[in-house]
């Protein structure tokens, strides 16, 4: 079995780091000059959860069925779970290589709590509730993680205006992670190596005003612009640390489940449904109100929606739902005339929106579990969707939960290297071509349900 | 050596039945293992483990679901 390594950088743009950034991470920029890289198109929808498991899997969301980071409990309107790894059906990367009797170090993927048994060691992500609970495969690592970093850290909390604080516990955790995987690299034995690293994601979220220059809310001269390139210069450092020590015959693939850009605001998707007479309330609100303490009179509700980066669009069907208002017989004509309207939806000030409206079915080559009736992008993901109601204008642009300066793009990153190469070529991929990739370098079968093509020596 | 007396020493021998023991044979062939012994000793180990952690299962509880809820939504995950 030949081996591979696998690093990601949670939400990095390609332009950011292939061009504004060159010049500050001369490991990659060394390293581009030696693979096959470019944009990496990101799953619909372009979020973690399920981009790292898509990715991991070679499944598109709809054969995961996952569709973000919550899903609902179906008959009941205001109920959710969220993914943890025992929802995960299909075959990780790692669950081929344990297959064939080889061994794997998965670091930080999510969803990886609770910590599913692997053939070698993983540590969970950042959706696991944290270091007081059992994080790793096999439990013992867990010390041996406290002996080699003390008390690691499995994400920050971005959503401050303490943005010192912010940044030292950013940096202090991307230190920790990269000495844990540097020390496994080294120490345990390995087929395929996975790290994920979230913190380039939280950066974006927590300082992308003070580094994009067309950001609405950007300073020129602030103290953070030189702080955000730093950042960079960290992980640049880190990559050229773990490629060092990584052996000379093995693939490495370093990837971005999707890019970044800078957020514009939040738009209320149930308002809007509101105003159109889709959806009714028995009580107005008074102050804005999150979706699950609102009084919904669902007898006089034809459809909903809930809030993120992108937002998801449920019709209440007759029979389906517990108070069903739309028969079954005009489920798709309602559908394709809701999706029509969601496609027409404008700025704060009447400019026109680059919307993109999505029935699952449509997209992917399954449906799995409950997904949703629409997926709707607000201009091209630049404005969030937000379930909350009571607001004043249908547009706004804080968040009840503290700062976000980013949103999500369609295009990550990657980087392929195959051991030898010398050439380069810059083109683009798809997010569901990199489990293929890695399976077939590794001498791996791929799968039949896999759409994605691998990506070969140039 | 009576049941439950500690053995000394790092190794010991089991016996496997001869049809068993060609079936590994074959299919370790080109895997990396050098033989039979550490291919099943490699097998019984991941057993042992699993068992183990079985024993020690951690689902995805309750408290849990609730902690990892309210952090996704102070990050913003569930608007």
């Amino acid at each position: 079995m030949r081996k591979a390594v696998l690093l990601g950088w949670d939400g990095v743009p390609p332009s950011l780091v292939f061009d504004d950034l060159a010049e500050v991470m001369p490991n990659l920029t060394q390293l581009t000059k030696h693979s096959t890289y470019g944009p990496l198109r990101s799953t619909k929808p372009p979020i973690t959860i399920p981009a790292w498991m898509c990715m991991a899997t070679g499944c598109d969301p709809g054969q995961l069925g996952l569709y973000g980071f919550r899903h609902r409990e179906p008959g009941n309107y205001k109920d959710i779970w969220i993914p943890d790894s025992n929802k995960i059906d299909s075959k990780k990367l790692w669950d081929f290589v344990g297959e064939k009797l080889g061994k794997s170090i998965v670091i930080g993927m999510p969803p990886s709590y609770p910590p599913p048994k692997v053939t070698g060691h993983l540590v969970s992500g950042f959706l696991a509730p944290g270091t007081d609970k059992t994080y790793t495969y096999p439990e013992s690592l867990m010390e041996e993680i406290e002996d080699i970093v003390g008390e690691y850290s499995l994400d920050v909390f971005y959503r401050t205006e303490e943005k010192e604080e912010l940044y030292t516990n950013l940096i202090d955790m991307v230190k920790k992670r990269h000495k844990l995987a540097k020390y496994l690299m080294k120490e345990k034995p390995w087929d395929l190596f996975v790290l994920m690293e979230v913190g380039s994601d939280r950066l974006h979220h927590g300082f992308w005003r003070f580094y994009d220059k067309q950001h609405h809310k950007y300073e020129p001269g602030n103290e953070y612009e030189s702080k955000f390139v730093d950042f960079y210069r960290l992980l640049d450092k880190q990559l050229g640390e773990l490629l060092e020590i990584m052996p000379e015959d093995a693939l490495f693939v370093l990837t971005s489940d999707h890019g970044a850009k800078g957020r514009k605001g939040a738009f209320c998707i149930n308002q809007w449904l509101e105003k159109k007479g889709l959806l009714s309330l028995k009580k107005q609100p008074t102050e804005p109100q999150s979706f699950e303490d609102l009084e919904i009179d669902w007898k006089n509700t034809k459809a909903w929606g809930w809030g993120g980066y992108y937002s998801r669009i449920f019709v209440n069907v007759e029979g389906y739902e517990e108070q069903g208002t739309v028969p079954p017989h005009e489920y798709e004509r309602f559908r394709t005339n809701l999706a029509k309207e969601l496609q027409k939806i404008k700025g704060p000030n009447g400019e026109d929106w680059k919307n993109i409206v999505d029935k699952p079915e449509d997209i992917y080559e399954d449906c799995k579990g409950d997904y949703p009736d629409l997926m709707v992008y607000f201009d091209d993901l630049c404005w969030r969707g937000s379930s909350s109601m009571g607001h004043e204008s249908m547009y706004f642009y804080g968040s009840a939960t503290g700062p976000d300066d980013a949103v999500h793009d369609w295009d990550g990153i990657y980087v392929t290297r195959f051991p030898g190469q010398t050439e380069a070529a810059r083109k683009s991929q798809d997010i569901l071509d990199i489990a293929p990739t890695i399976l077939e370098f590794m001498g791996l079968e791929t799968k039949d349900y896999m759409t994605g093509q691998a990506i070969r020596r140039q | 050596m009576a049941k439950g007396k500690k053995r000394t020493g790092k190794f010991t021998s089991v016996s496997v039945p001869v049809p068993l023991f060609n079936k590994i044979e074959n299919r370790i062939e080109g895997t990396g293992f050098t033989s039979v012994s550490s291919y099943v000793t490699y097998v019984l180990r991941e057993i042992i483990a699993n068992k183990e952690e079985e024993e020690a299962e951690n689902p995805f509880t309750e408290e849990d679901e609730k902690k990892v809820k309210d952090r996704l939504k102070a990050l913003g995950y569930l608007d």
